[in-house]
C-alpha cells in the first residue's frame, strides 16, 4: 500500500515538474484490435471510435468530470442558456467562429444538416438512430447557427452529434448515400490529426492537421496506431520499447508492469459495471415466476451472502471500485448509495424463511427440489470464470449449489428469433459487463422500464432480460427520459436505482479500471472516465526527442 | 489424357457448387450472425435491428440470398464487406501477396533444406548425420506452432532484439528489402520448421526405396560417379512421390497460415479469414472459402496430371 501510494506521489510529482511541451515527432500506439471502419455512425468497435476521434469530431463531448464540454459548438445548449427552447422541442446550436476542415473549407451550419441526412439515408448501415429520428428537421437560418427541431423534448439531446457521433463535411462527401464512400476509411475531419494511410492488419498512420483550431497543437507530427494480434503481443511490445503506448491493458497485468522500467501505466475509473442479474420468470412471461428465484428472500439471500470485496481483492488485485448500483459514475450517480455488506447468517435465516431446508450434502432442498442455479456468461473470459468460481463458493456457504454454465458471446446476446438464452428467459444467473455512457437514458430504459421485457408481443425488443416489472421504477424512467432539467433527472433516477437494488434482480459487483500503457518519454495526457483512449492527444508530447 | 483433363476440368463445377451450397448452409445457421455484435447495444433498438437487417439483405428466404450469391459471384461481383463495407476483391486483393510471400519463401526454404538433408539422411543411413537429421525432423514435426512461434517471439524479440515480434515491415520506414527479409525470418523459420522435417522424412524413405531398385545398380556398374548416380538416377525418381504431396501443400500457399500469420501479425489470408470468421462476415468468407475450395480441386487436379508427366507408367484413361 506504502509502495503504491509513494508511486502516485512520484506520478503526479513528474507530471507537474515535467518541463514545457516539445514540438514534433512521431508517436506509436500498440491496438490488439483493428477498426471496421471510421465511420462515426455505422462502426460500433471501441477502437473506431478511438481512431476517429483523431480527426472526426462532434458538436460537444464529455470532460472528465462527466459534464459536456463544447468541441464545435460555441457552447452547449441548455434551457438556463436560452439554447433550449422553454418547450424543450428546439435546440440551437452556435458553431465557433472561423472553423475550418483539414483541407480549409468553412465549417458551417449545414454540415450538421448534412449529417442528420446521412444518419437518416436508408442506404446508409446505421447502427443507431436513437435520438435522431426524434428530430423533425434542422434549419440552418446562417452559416454559424443550426435549429435543430424534436418531435417532443428529448432529455438526452446531448448525446446527438456528440461523443458517439461526429459532424460530417458536406463538400467532401457531396450526396447521403455514404455507404461506399473511400471516407470512411480516409475521413476528413476537424481534429488535431488526419489520416494519411491505412495499411489494413498492419496500421493506421496520421498526421498533424495544419488547419487545426488550437494555435500550436498537436504538438506531435505523427500519430501511427500498430494493429498487433493480441493484448499479449502489445504488451510485449510496450515492455521492449517498440511502440510508445498500448490501448487497453487488465487489472492483473498492473503488478508485472509496474515493475517494467520505462512504461508507466494510465489508469482511470470506468463506467463499466460487472454485474449479476437473475431471471425473475419462468420463460418469457413475467407473469409466472421463477421456481426459486421468483421468491425475493431468495435473491436477498444471495445478495446478503456474496461478498464483492472477496471478488475485487483476489481477482483484481484491489484495483477495482465495488459498486453500489447500476449507474456507478457521472452526474446521474447516487453516491449516498452505499454499497451492500455481506451477511451470511441473515442470508441462511431468509432461506429458511423461504422453505429452503438443508439437505445431507449440505445442499438445500424444498419439496423434493435441490437449490441449484445455474450462471452464465461469456466462455473465454478468464476472469469472469474465476469470478464465477468465487461465488460458486461463497454460495456453497449458505447451501445454494451455482453450476457454471457458460456460452459463447454470439450465443448468450442472440436475439429473440435466434433463442437467445436471455431474451427467451432461459437462463438462471447471468454475469456481464454495462457501461453507461455520461447520459444514462438509453442504458436505464432498455435494461429497466418493463416495456423492454422481450415477449412474443413486442417482437422480441428490449434487454430486460430478468424480467422486472414495477410501476414506480417504470415512473421514475419516464420522468428521467422526458425532463429537461437535469437536476430533476438526477432524482428520478435515484428513486430508480434505489428500486432496483430493493428489487433485489440485480447485483452491481465491481467496476473496472480503462488501464493504457506509455513509454516513460510520453507526455501530457490525461484519463477521461467517459472518452476513449487518446481524447485529448493534442496535448501529447515526446520529451527528450 | 486431353480427355482425360477436360472431363476433370468439368467435374469441378458441380463440385465447387455443392461446397458453396454446404458451406452457405452452415454459416448461416451458425449461431450468432452478423448483426450479435449489436444486440448488447442499448442505442441500438429493435427497430434498428430490422431496418439493418432490412439493409444487408438478411430477411430474405435462405434460398433467395444463395442463389443470389451464386450469380453474383460467378459474374465477378464478390459483394461487398457486412464490416468494413469495403468490395471483397479489395480485401483480399490487399491480403493475397503478403500470404504468397510468406508462404512461397516458407516453401522455397522447405525445399532447399528438406532435399538435400533427406537424400544425405538416406544416403548415410545410420549415421551420426543420419541420426541428428531424424531427430530434429520429429522435433520440428511435432511441435505445434503456437508455441514455438510465441517461443521465437520470447527469444528473439524480447530477450535478445534481434527480430520485430511481429509486422510485415517497420512502419514509417522506406521499403527495402532488408527490412522485409528481417520481419520474415521468424514467421518463415516457425513454418519451415514443421515442413522440412515432414519432407525430410518423406523423401528420406523414398530414397532409401529407390536405392536398391535394380536400375541403381545398373547405373553403378556402368561407373558412374557415386554424385551421379545419387542425384540424377536416384532423387529423380525418389521425386515423384514428393511432387504429389507438394502439390497438396499448394493451397496453403494461398489461403495462408492462420496461427503463424495471427502470431506474428502478417497481413495475410489467414488472418483474414479469422477477423471475418469473428465478426460472422458472410461476403468475406464465403470468398474466402470458395477460393480455397478452387485452388484445392485444382491443386489435385495438377498433382494427377504431374504425376502422369513424370511417370510414364501411369496411363489415364
Amino acid at each position: 500500500m506504502r509502495n503504491r501510494t509513494a508511486l502516485l506521489l512520484a506520478l503526479s510529482a513528474s507530471s507537474v515538474l515535467a518541463s514545457a511541451p516539445v514540438k514534433g515527432g512521431t508517436l506509436t500506439v500498440a491496438l490488439w484490435q483493428e477498426p471496421e471502419s471510421l465511420n462515426p455512425y455505422t462502426a460500433i468497435q471501441t477502437v473506431s471510435r478511438l481512431i476517429r476521434k483523431q480527426t472526426l469530431e462532434g458538436l460537444w463531448d464529455v470532460a472528465p468530470n462527466g459534464e459536456y464540454q463544447s468541441v464545435l459548438a460555441a457552447s452547449v445548449p441548455t434551457v438556463g442558456n436560452g439554447g433550449v427552447s422553454k418547450d424543450g422541442k428546439t435546440v440551437t446550436v452556435r458553431l465557433r467562429p472561423n472553423l475550418k476542415w483539414q483541407d480549409g473549407h468553412p465549417v458551417t451550419s449545414a454540415d450538421v444538416k448534412f449529417t442528420w441526412n446521412v444518419i437518416m439515408d436508408e442506404a446508409n448501415p446505421v447502427s443507431s438512430r436513437s435520438g435522431y429520428d426524434e428530430i423533425a428537421g434542422i434549419d440552418t437560418p446562417n452559416a454559424s447557427t443550426a435549429v435543430i427541431r424534436f418531435k417532443r423534448p428529448y432529455a438526452p439531446y446531448l448525446t446527438l452529434f456528440s461523443i458517439a457521433g461526429a459532424i460530417l463535411p458536406q463538400h467532401a462527401l457531396r450526396q447521403t448515400d455514404v455507404s461506399k464512400a473511400d471516407f470512411n476509411r480516409k475521413p476528413e475531419g476537424t481534429g488535431p490529426f488526419m489520416v494519411s494511410e491505412w495499411k489494413s492488419a498492419s496500421n493506421i498512420t496520421m498526421v498533424r492537421n495544419p488547419n487545426y483550431r488550437t494555435p500550436g497543437k498537436p504538438y506531435l507530427d505523427r500519430v501511427i496506431f500498430k494493429f498487433v494480434p493480441s493484448r499479449e503481443i502489445a504488451t510485449a511490445q510496450l515492455t521492449s520499447g517498440e511502440v510508445d503506448s498500448m490501448w487497453n491493458l487488465l487489472e492483473n497485468q498492473i503488478p508485472q508492469l509496474e515493475r517494467v522500467p520505462g512504461v508507466k501505466l494510465l489508469t482511470t475509473p470506468s463506467p463499466n459495471l460487472e454485474y449479476l442479474g437473475f431471471n425473475l420468470a419462468s420463460g418469457e412471461d413475467p407473469a409466472t415466476p421463477h421456481p426459486i428465484l421468483g421468491d425475493a428472500r431468495v435473491r436477498q439471500a444471495i445478495g446478503l451472502t456474496i461478498d464483492k470485496k472477496v471478488l475485487v481483492d483476489r481477482l483484481l488485485y484491489g484495483r477495482a471500485q465495488v459498486a453500489s448500483s447500476a449507474i456507478p459514475l457521472g452526474w446521474a450517480a447516487d453516491k449516498t448509495i452505499a454499497p451492500a455488506q455481506p451477511d451470511v447468517a441473515r442470508a441462511r435465516q431468509l432461506l429458511d424463511q423461504a422453505g429452503w431446508r438443508a439437505g445431507s450434502d449440505g445442499i438445500r432442498t424444498k419439496n423434493g427440489q435441490r437449490l441449484t442455479l445455474s450462471i452464465t456468461t461469456t466462455t473465454g473470459d478468464q476472469l469472469r470464470l474465476l469470478a464465477e468460481q468465487v461465488l460458486q463458493a461463497q454460495l456453497r456457504e449458505v447451501g445454494l449449489d451455482l453450476v457454471i454454465k457458460n456460452v459463447p458471446s454470439s450465443v448468450m446476446f442472440g436475439g429473440y428469433d435466434k433463442n437467445g438464452p436471455l431474451k427467451k428467459g432461459n437462463f438462471d444467473v447471468a454475469m456481464d459487463t454495462w457501461g453507461p455512457d455520461a447520459d444514462p437514458a438509453d442504458y436505464m430504459s432498455i435494461r429497466f422500464a418493463s416495456d423492454q421485457i422481450p415477449t412474443a408481443k413486442n417482437g422480441g425488443a428490449g434487454w430486460n432480460f430478468t424480467r422486472i416489472k414495477d410501476a414506480t421504477l417504470d415512473k421514475a424512467l419516464l420522468t428521467a427520459q422526458s425532463t429537461l432539467d437535469q437536476q430533476a433527472r438526477k432524482t428520478a433516477y435515484a428513486v430508480a436505482l434505489r428500486r432496483i437494488n430493493v428489487s433485489g434482480a440485480y447485483i452491481p459487483l465491481y467496476t473496472r479500471l480503462f488501464i493504457d500503457g506509455f513509454r516513460e518519454r510520453v507526455r501530457g495526457y490525461q484519463g477521461n472516465t467517459w472518452d476513449e483512449f487518446g481524447w485529448d492527444s493534442e496535448n501529447w508530447y515526446l520529451e527528450g526527442r | 489424357m486431353g480427355a482425360y483433363t477436360l472431363r476433370r476440368l468439368l467435374g469441378i463445377l458441380p463440385l465447387l457448387l455443392g461446397i458453396t451450397l454446404i458451406v452457405f448452409t452452415v454459416l448461416l445457421n451458425i449461431p450468432g450472425g452478423p448483426l450479435s455484435a449489436y444486440r448488447n447495444n442499448p442505442r441500438v433498438r429493435a427497430q434498428d435491428l430490422a431496418r439493418l437487417e432490412r439493409q444487408l439483405g438478411l430477411d430474405q428466404p435462405l434460398p433467395v440470398q444463395y442463389g443470389r450469391w451464386v450469380v453474383n459471384f460467378a459474374r465477378g461481383d464478390w459483394g461487398y464487406s457486412y464490416v468494413t463495407q469495403q468490395p471483397v476483391t479489395v480485401m483480399v486483393a490487399e491480403r493475397l501477396p503478403n500470404t504468397l510471400l510468406l508462404a512461397g519463401v516458407a516453401l522455397a526454404v522447405t525445399m532447399l533444406v528438406a532435399v538435400p538433408l533427406g537424400v544425405l539422411s538416406a544416403v548415410r543411413q545410420y549415421s551420426v548425420f543420419d541420426y541428428v537429421v531424424t531427430t530434429l525432423a520429429f522435433i520440428g514435426y511435432a511441435l505445434p506452432q503456437f508455441w514455438l512461434g510465441l517461443v521465437l517471439v520470447l527469444v528473439f524479440s524480447i530477450q535478445l532484439r534481434l527480430f520485430p515480434a511481429g509486422g510485415i515491415e517497420t512502419l514509417g520506414a522506406p521499403f527495402s528489402l532488408r527490412d522485409r527479409a528481417w520481419h520474415l525470418a521468424l514467421p518463415t523459420f516457425t513454418l519451415a520448421f514443421a515442413a522440412v522435417g515432414f519432407y525430410t522424412r518423406y523423401l528420406r524413405a523414398s530414397m532409401l526405396e529407390v536405392k536398391t531398385q535394380d536400375y541403381i545398380r545398373t547405373a553403378r556398374a556402368k561407373g558412374l560417379s557415386e554424385r551421379t548416380v545419387v542425384y540424377r538416377h536416384g532423387l529423380k525418381n525418389a521425386a515423384i512421390p514428393l511432387v504429389t504431396v507438394a502439390a497438396l501443400h499448394l493451397p496453403q500457399v494461398f489461403t495462408g497460415a492462420l496461427v503463424v500469420e495471427t502470431i506474428f501479425a502478417w497481413p495475410g489470408m489467414g488472418r483474414l479469414f479469422w477477423e471475418s470468421a469473428t465478426r460472422f462476415d458472410y461476403p468475406v468468407l464465403m470468398a474466402v472459402m470458395t477460393v480455397s475450395a478452387v485452388i484445392v480441386l485444382f491443386s489435385n487436379l495438377i498433382a494427377d496430371l504431374v504425376y502422369g508427366l513424370l511417370d510414364p507408367r501411369i496411363r489415364y484413361e
